[in-house]
């Protein structure tokens, strides 16, 4: 048997024992009082922008993490949105919100819920309202230090949510206590801003890592709106402290809701086999050459 | 034991010379298609294991499809060496020694995954990938000046342009795409700024 043979087999047994061992989490929203509760990312990139995903496997990945919505926010641009909740339809995924992260240089908003790209060139406040017209809602996203020159009071006055957690809380030091301090600021302006937990998605294991719980009266798009709107929202810090509406929050604590963190799960044997068959699978084909021409070279 | 693209990130110009002392003139009829595909596999493997930490069918699949634009161009990139080669390279010679040449790329892109099994994703720190990356877009660039030298036969001076136009014909249609997708500019203002 030669070394190529032996990869190509590891490669198909890595493959095999993946594809049995990536099943998606059973997620059924959770009902506390008159809400249902949703666990949902809404800041989420994938292809066409600069995600690694194709818009179809980032509503297939929401699913399999649990999410029963997201926004699929691409920079100044919405045609993978589109894709994606055309997708999500089809096959009765999690609701997505058609999203885009307004990327200007002194500030990054996300807008979900809009049907059309919004013109980054625009002032702050003019996107703002250009969202609100669509009926879509803004949230600050990552609003660390170097943006918040640009978060005057009247532009916090006009937001829906601010990102409250975003993996760069367990990254980066300088900046993890920024998220913290604007939100405490924005709440002084606008005390039902919603709380929102969002991902940041682009690649690596983070999708869905920092999630909102929304407190929703009604499915699908309008439900998940509304809930931002009136800042029926939760988030988990990184200290696993909730966010966001005291009342949800104590209707949280009140109840049995058990939140799990996909990702931090532990690996399994099987899923360490199913790894290590596949990668060194790939290693094998990429570094043993075929035995025919390593002897000529 | 080394594959043609291991060897040629350590010892180019020794594995060139016996290349070409094989005879390049000769077409290897279908067989240019080998490392193209491989390079859509890795692709392909690398959007899976970065994504879920395994090999999945599902996301295999979709990054070997999404993603096949990268191979798609570096086969344009060779069809115009080939072209400009006066002779020298038939097209599928041309387009399996290129893909040769990227052997640092797919080290980082399997380096990368390989991290996908590490400590939970929430907890790494990046600031390792823009350096590797260069790195890899550096050596790859070094294994190609020297294809150009030994095998097209290209001079010096020659040698850079010629890298610099298949570095345009590989990067361009990318980095044009997220230009006029308003994607790259506040980008590249923000970072000015900072500055």
């Amino acid at each position: 048997m030669t070394s190529r043979s032996v990869s190509v087999a590891l490669l198909l047994v890595g493959l095999a024992a993946g594809t049995v061992a990536d099943r998606p989490r059973v997620a059924e929203p959770v009902q506390l009082g008159p809400y249902r509760v949703l666990e949902a990312d809404f800041h989420v990139h994938s292809f066409f922008g600069d995600g690694i995903l194709s818009p179809f496997n980032v509503v297939l990945e929401a699913r399999r993490r649990g999410l029963h919505a997201f926004a699929l926010t691409n920079h100044n641009q919405v045609f993978a949105a589109h894709l994606a909740r055309w997708f999500s339809r089809r096959i009765d995924g999690p609701t997505v919100l058609v999203g885009e992260e307004i990327t200007r240089p002194e500030i990054h908003l996300i807008a979900a819920g809009i049907e059309r790209t919004v013109d980054w060139r625009q002032s702050a406040k003019e996107l703002i309202s250009d969202v609100h017209s669509q009926g879509g809602v803004v949230i600050a996203a990552h609003p660390v230090k170097v943006f918040w020159p640009a978060f005057t009071d009247e532009v916090v006055a006009k937001l829906d949510g601010a990102e409250r957690m975003h993996p760069l809380v367990y990254t980066i030091d300088n900046e993890r206590d920024d998220l913290p301090v604007f939100f405490e600021r924005a709440r002084k302006i606008k005390p039902r801003l919603a709380a929102i937990g969002s991902s940041d998605f682009h690649f690596f294991n983070l999708f869905g890592t920092c999630r909102t719980y929304l407190f929703v009266t009604e499915p699908g798009e309008a439900g998940v709106l509304d809930a931002i709107r009136a800042g029926r929202t939760v988030v988990f810090d990184v200290d696993d402290e909730p966010v966001g509406d005291p009342e949800m929050i104590a209707l949280l604590r009140s109840s049995s809701f058990d939140r799990k963190t996909p990702t931090n799960e532990p690996l399994s044997a099987f899923e360490l086999f199913a790894r290590a068959c596949g990668w060194l699978g790939l290693l094998g084909l990429v570094v043993l050459g075929r035995s025919r021409e390593s002897r000529r070279l | 034991m080394w594959s043609r693209e291991i060897r040629l990130m350590f010892r180019p110009r020794a594995t060139f010379a016996r290349l070409a002392g094989e005879g390049l003139r000769t077409d290897d009829g279908w067989r240019w298609i080998r490392r193209p595909l491989l390079l859509c596999l890795v692709l392909g493997a690398f959007v899976s294991f970065t994504t879920t930490g395994r090999l999945t069918l599902r996301l295999l699949v979709d990054g070997m499809i999404f993603w096949s634009f990268v191979p798609a161009l570096n086969i344009g990139a060779a069809g115009w060496l080939a072209a400009t080669s006066a002779g020298r390279l038939p097209f599928s010679r041309s387009t399996d020694l290129l893909f040769s040449t990227l052997g640092p790329w797919l080290c980082w892109l399997l380096g990368v995954a390989a991290v996908a099994f590490g400590p939970a994703a929430s907890s790494l720190e990046f600031w390792w990938l823009p350096p590797t990356f260069l790195a890899a877009l550096a050596w790859s660039s070094l294994i190609q000046i020297r294809l150009l030298r030994d095998v097209v036969g290209a001079g010096w001076w020659r040698s850079v342009f010629l890298l610099g136009a298949l570095k345009l014909a590989v990067w361009g249609p990318p980095l044009a795409f997220f230009a006029l997708s308003d994607q790259l500019e506040p980008r590249l203002l923000f970072m000015l700024e900072v500055k």
